[in-house]
């Protein structure tokens, strides 16, 4: 039975000016008819180009070879344009990640869809119109025939990325490629369109393959797993195999580093130090060698590339010493502090009360003067030292309430309050060293310009003048404190890796010695090995430094490590407060039981027999503005929600704003999952 | 792992949607709104200048006359003084100005003429060099274009790239003078100079026209291709056209049905803007090929000083510039889904 | 290393269109300081008869008057280049500050200075210059001023497409979260990041300038006769078209290199600045007049 995509030899080098990239080297993979696999990597693993490449996309500046490929049992020359363009679309096709950017903004999405329709003649042309809305039908999408007329930019993200999918099936292809189709979707969506992906590739007539960089998402989707590292295939193996027994040490220290909604919230996130190498070099022995745990500094690792080894359970593992166990570093000493300082909650370092902001919107799509609420009445206090964090999704006006907090935007209404001595005093506008703020892309942030040592002086400059020499001593600690070395004060953001980055600008927000420290997804643009290294100094800096912290995100996995509190915001408002730890084991606002249902663990027997809480809709910044802003998907919903705003209860240590929290909780415990479980033995800590 | 996920609702189509075309219309009024604010700008600008020049404010407005004998000329002042009403405040005169250049009274001329009968005769002999050139560098620039964008050969892109160049950074009479040079002086196959307007025939006219035509319409197909250069091959680069490709369309349907589209976006307002300030480009053609339309006589106006002639060119210009400008928002919403109202 | 192998290094890592642009520039500004040293005779001096053909003697012939055509070519550099470069600065200075201020400030201002900017933007160019040197008479630093003020608002409206994206950038937020004052942030953070995109912009100024200068010179408004302007030489060239083809070769060869080597310079300077994250924006992109 010849695999539905077989792969053999594939190297890919692109040419970038006078540099060559090595892309992809010697890779080989198969996928068998009706399976869904999934190809796991971080940037710069390749993982990209092999999808691209399958499908003869790879663009102009890009040299390849390969030695063999073939669909369904039919070999396929890379070189042969015409034989590609029949099977496009048609035998092997592709999702995309970002479906705004993939659908053409002045068509609409019907004849788009129609598209391969029309090409590869799948079916006459005057039944196109009904097939079209058949497809539609597939992805789940209500309303075909008015889907169908309508442009990219008029739907949703989610109905956008199903709209392509649609597109994708039109052909009914042997083979599904989808390249990061989720990573532009809130999580709620993103649960729907990989179960619907999931689905399709279940069907026994087409198989899927998965490119992503999210591995607790491949946990649920998978049949089998492949591992990719700097352009190379370094792990192969069944999900089980991999999430239970890793082989490779890379796959090892990637699963030891993302957080999960389940087991020991208070584990130290693994890490992976040094970043991954420069592609146009070709070194000898094992390219992941100067980071690995098992293997840095060996002889043989440092000579000789080691060959794919078989390893249990069917799978295989490029590695001299496969399944080795070793200490994953996690490259921070952890004071004794770092619990206990997490319980304290004192007086308040900030309160916020009642704070409104809208928007005035002056979009072409939108039409002129469209008003947006995006915090709609919201309290929140943060106590002295303590750790909070944010949850929501687009439209939830967390970034917004940040922006107002720290002063960025002005609210419409509402009090912001910080402690003077021991009291809590309104103010309008705060003092310069009172709060600090790090926000989302280091590349954004940091100005070009500047040195390293001036950035980080700056506030200081800003609040006691002079000029950045006079800092000079103070960098150098606080470059200390992060973990950078002290000569890369004279150093240029753009000849730092983005992690190195984002740690200037944790060193300058801790210039001032703030009472309160913002990060608004702070790690979302590193890379996943990256990430617990971020965490984690916030971790210890803030036992150190002693500053509360207000932590803004979507991924509630990485909150629950991070946090002692949680505030779930939906469509401006409060949904739910607690303790972290209340929150996750007992929710009780349908919103975030939906939300938490619908967040990946990486655990696929876990992830086998979970079920999802059901809302509708999708998340953006239409949520209604009067009685309860969930009201539109939440499946509890009655007349009430939509004429009184539930409100949250903020005596209690676990406030929830909804009229039937009672009823909610009885509907989760049907559906959610014993949190006992705990994965299999996985790896040691240092 | 089952999901118990209702159905996806579209959230979206469930709120009544008003009818695309009441939405399209009232962005269109709100545009024309705006541009007529501009109008009133420009024209009440232009009154101040005229009001701004050194000798009486009557003198100006009713021109040196100087074919008129004294008296005549002081009773003339006298009286027009009274109907322009030059003894009330300066927004009543402008309002007056307003009304008389709405039913086409724009005074007289430095010889008495009326303003409007000179202009009349010269507003056809520059419509025909306008549309002509225009047309030319439209066409032409998109036909450039894609040959560029589509020839495998890397000279002819690098070619056509120079040629462009160039045309850009040369004074247009000095391409003028080079055509003349080539094609009347020494080829001898048109004229230099002259007019033949369109009645006394095809043929005679055409020689005459294709000179300043082309001369204004060169630079003109530079500029369009540079935009449409940079826009066809943003478009390229996007995800939609490989999106496209990986569903199998030929390279030729993509280019056609998704890259020219939505490349030539861009370079929608860059000929909008030109086509609304075509009069700086036909000053100077006007002039070098002794073409009788209006640019040589603004020109000449702006020489002696005859200000009625000067307003009413100006404001003319003013009135094109808003009608295109009108003109290419509307076409914007038409071609651009994303521009119009959310439906 | 000696002075120089390191200036030749130095020469050798920019890119090729800045050395290109200042290569083709130079003789222009060497003229303008020194014209003395590269002309064969005086601009002014009737030498020979009226209207001779490119010879040995002289380069590019004689005028309709007798006098040397490549020397007054050159001398018109003077003019020309002065009148250019000085209006290209004007524009640039007053039209970047209003522009950048008003896109950085957002809001109020930047609606209001942007709708007088509209207005201004439909009048047409050459005739608003045209208009205030009869006005306001022939002399240089009216052409200036005029020229300027012509080009300014297109800048104030490229300057401000600038402000307006840098204010949003994480470093400028970042700033204000320290406290910075809005003239601080403008000084330390937007004017050097947005200046490589700027001077782009400023070196398709001074090319219109110089196309604009030249297109007055021609219509007789520029420097008056027997003072040579590559305009007025032009004009000149017209009327004996059929006498002496080549006679226009030289001026319009020359205001063309000008204005093509500012616009070199300006392709060289971003492309050298590109690889710093700013905003950037190709010589392509920033419209003629």
């Amino acid at each position: 039975m010849p695999g539905a995509l077989e792969v053999d030899g594939l190297s890919v080098t692109y040419r970038a000016g006078r540099t060559l990239v090595h892309a992809l080297d010697d890779v080989a993979l198969t996928l068998p008819p009706g399976h869904r696999m999934a190809i796991v990597g971080e940037s710069g693993s390749g993982k990209s180009t092999l999808g691209l490449a399958v499908m003869g996309l790879l663009p102009g500046n890009a040299a390849f070879s390969c030695q063999r490929l073939s669909i369904d049992g039919t070999a396929i020359d890379l070189r042969n344009t015409k034989q590609l363009r029949s099977l496009r679309g048609n035998t092997v096709s592709m999702v995309f990640q970002d479906a705004k950017a993939s659908l053409d903004p002045v068509r609409t999405v019907g004849s788009q869809i129609a598209e391969p329709l029309r090409v590869h003649r799948v079916v006459p042309k005057r039944d196109i119109g009904h097939e079209v809305e058949r497809l539609l039908r597939d992805v789940e999408i209500k309303r075909p025939t008015q889907t169908a007329r309508q442009y990219p930019h008029e739907l949703s993200g989610g109905m956008r990325q199903r709209a392509m999918i649609a597109a994708a099936l039109a052909g009914r292809p042997t083979v599904l490629i989808a390249d990061e189709p989720t990573s532009a979707l809130d999580v709620t969506t993103q649960a729907a369109v990989i179960d619907l992906i999931g689905r399709l590739g279940q069907s026994g007539t087409m198989s899927a393959l998965l490119i992503t960089h999210d591995l607790a998402l491949v946990a649920g989707f998978a049949d089998s797993v492949t591992v990719m590292y700097a352009g190379r295939i370094v792990e192969t193996g069944s999900v089980d195999e991999i999430y239970s027994a890793p082989a490779h040490p890379y796959t090892r220290a990637l699963l030891a580093s993302i957080p999960s909604l389940f087991g020991d919230r208070n584990r130290l996130l693994g890490s992976i130090p040094g970043a991954v190498p420069d592609l146009n070099l070709r070194l000898p022995g094992c390219v992941f060698e100067p980071r690995c745990a098992v293997g840095r500094g060996r002889e043989i690792c440092r000579t000789v590339a080691p060959p794919m080894i078989a390893v249990g359970g069917g799978g295989q593992a490029r590695c001299h010493f496969p399944g080795e166990q070793a200490a994953i570093p996690t490259d921070v000493v952890v004071p004794v502090a770092i619990s206990s300082s997490r319980a304290e909650m004192t007086t308040p370092t900030v309160e916020l009360r009642s704070i409104v902001k809208s928007f005035h919107r002056k979009s072409m799509t939108r039409g002129r003067r469209s008003r947006t609420v995006a915090v709609n009445g919201v309290d929140l206090v943060i106590g002295a030292g303590e750790s909070v964090g944010i949850v929501g999704e687009s439209g939830s006006g967390k970034t917004t309430l940040a922006r107002v907090l720290v002063g960025l935007e002005v609210a419409d209404s509402g009090e912001k309050m910080i402690r003077v001595g021991d009291a809590l005093v309104a103010v309008t506008r705060l003092p310069k060293d009172y709060v600090q703020f790090v926000f989302q892309d280091p590349g954004d942030s940091l100005d070009p310009l500047m040195s390293v040592g001036d950035i980080i002086a700056e506030p200081l400059v800003l609040r006691d003048g002079g000029r950045p020499n006079r800092y000079r001593n103070q960098v150098a600690a606080l470059l200390d404190d992060v973990g950078l070395r002290v000569e890369m004060a004279e150093r240029r953001p753009l000849e730092l890796s983005g992690g190195q980055r984002q740690r200037v600008a944790i060193a300058r927000a801790l210039s001032t010695q703030p009472k309160l420290i913002i990060a608004d997804e702070a790690v979302a643009s590193l890379d996943m090995s990256a990430r617990g290294q971020i965490l984690n100094l916030f971790s210890r800096l803030q036992a150190e430094h002693g500053f509360a912290y207000l932590y803004i995100s979507h991924d509630l996995s990485m909150v629950r490590h991070v946090c002692d509190r949680v505030v779930v915001m939906y469509g401006g408002r409060v949904m739910e407060s607690a303790s972290t730890d209340d929150l996750f084991v007992g929710p009780r606002h349908p919103y975030t039981q939906a939300l938490i249902t619908a967040v990946p663990v990486p655990d696929p027997r876990v992830e086998r027999q979970r079920e999802r809480m059901a809302i509708r809709g999708e998340a953006n910044d239409e949520a209604p503005t009067t009685g309860c802003a969930f009201r539109a998907r939440c499946p509890i919903a009655q007349d009430i929600c939509a004429e009184e705003v539930p409100r949250l209860d903020t005596t209690s240590s676990h406030g929830v704003a909804c009229h039937f929290a009672d009823q909610a909780a009885s509907l989760y415990e049907r559906v959610s999952v014993d949190a006992e479980i705990v994965p299999a033995e996985r790896v040691h800590h240092g | 792992m089952t999901t118990t996920t209702a159905a996806l609702d579209d959230f979206a189509a469930d709120e009544l949607a008003p009818s695309r075309w009441r939405s399209r219309l009232l962005g269109i009024l709100g545009q024309f709104g705006q541009l007529l604010g501009v109008l009133v700008a420009v024209s009440f600008l232009t009154f101040l200048l005229l009001n701004a020049l050194p000798g009486s404010a009557a003198d100006a407005r009713i021109g040196p006359l100087p074919n008129f004998s004294p008296e005549d000329r002081a009773e003339l002042r006298a009286s027009l003084s009274k109907q322009l009403g030059l003894d009330k405040p300066l927004l009543w005169q402008y309002v007056i100005w307003v009304r008389d250049a709405v039913t086409g009274d724009f005074g007289l001329t430095y010889q008495g003429l009326t303003v409007r009968s000179v202009v009349g005769d010269r507003l056809s002999a520059t419509l025909q060099l306008a549309v002509t050139s225009v047309v030319i560098s439209v066409t032409g620039s998109v036909a450039v274009s894609l040959l560029a964008f589509r020839t495998r050969f890397r000279v002819v892109r690098a070619v056509l790239q120079g040629v462009t160049t160039l045309l850009l950074v040369m004074p247009a009479f000095w391409l003028g003078l080079l055509l003349v040079i080539l094609f009347a002086a020494q080829l001898n196959w048109f004229p230099s100079a002259g007019y033949v307007p369109l009645s006394d025939g095809l043929t005679e006219h055409f020689e005459v026209l294709i000179m300043p035509a082309l001369t204004l319409a060169l630079p003109q197909l530079a500029l369009f291709f540079r935009y449409l250069n940079a826009g066809l091959h943003d478009t390229a680069n996007t995800s939609f056209v490989t999106a496209s490709r990986a569903r199998g369309l030929s390279e030729r349907s993509i280019v056609y049905r998704h890259v020219l589209p939505n490349g030539v976006l861009p370079t929608i307002t860059v000929v909008g803007l030109v086509v609304g300030s075509l009069i700086s480009g036909l000053v100077i053609v006007e002039s070098v090929f002794s073409w009788p339309g209006l640019g040589l006589l603004l020109v000449d106006s702006v020489r002696t000083k005859d200000y009625n002639t000067v307003a009413a060119i100006v404001l003319i210009t003013a009135v094109t510039y808003v009608v295109v400008a009108f003109a290419v928002d509307v076409l914007y919403r038409l071609i651009d889904p994303r521009t119009r109202r959310r439906t | 290393m000696s002075v120089v192998r390191r200036s030749r290094a130095f020469v050798g890592r920019q890119p090729a269109p800045l050395i290109a642009g200042v290569v083709l520039l130079a003789p222009f500004l060497f003229v303008t300081l020194v014209p003395g040293i590269l002309a064969t005779h005086g601009p002014l001096s009737i030498e020979d008869r009226p209207l001779l053909g490119p010879s040995a003697q002289y380069w590019l012939g004689t005028d309709e008057i007798g006098r040397d055509l490549f020397s007054r070519s050159l001398y018109a550099a003077r003019n020309d280049i002065l009148v250019s470069l000085s209006s290209a600065f004007v524009a640039f200075t007053i039209g970047t500050a209003i522009g950048l201020f008003a896109g950085y400030v957002s809001g109020r201002i930047d609606t209001i200075v942007m709708r007088i900017v509209d207005v201004l933007l439909s009048f047409p160019t050459i005739v608003l210059a045209l208009f205030l040197i009869v006005v306001f008479g022939r002399r240089q630093w009216v052409q200036i001023l005029a020229i300027a003020l012509v080009m300014m608002p297109s800048m104030a409206r490229f300057s401000r497409g600038t402000g307006l994206v840098l204010r949003n950038r994480g470093y400028v937020e970042a700033s204000r979260i320290a406290g910075a004052s809005r003239w601080q942030i403008l000084r330390h953070h937007v004017l050097p990041n947005s200046l490589p995109t700027l001077l782009v912009a400023a070196s398709v100024l001074a090319s219109s300038a110089v196309l604009i200068s030249a297109s007055l010179s021609y219509l007789g408004l520029g420097a008056q006769p027997p003072d040579p302007s590559w305009g007025n030489m032009l004009r000149a060239a017209y009327g004996v078209v059929y006498q002496a083809p080549l006679y226009g070769i030289g001026p319009g060869i020359c205001v063309t290199i000008v204005s093509g080597a500012y616009i070199l310079i300006g392709e060289g300077l971003r492309r050298k600045f590109r690889t710093d994250r700013n905003v950037g924006a190709s010589a392509a992109t920033v419209g003629t007049i």
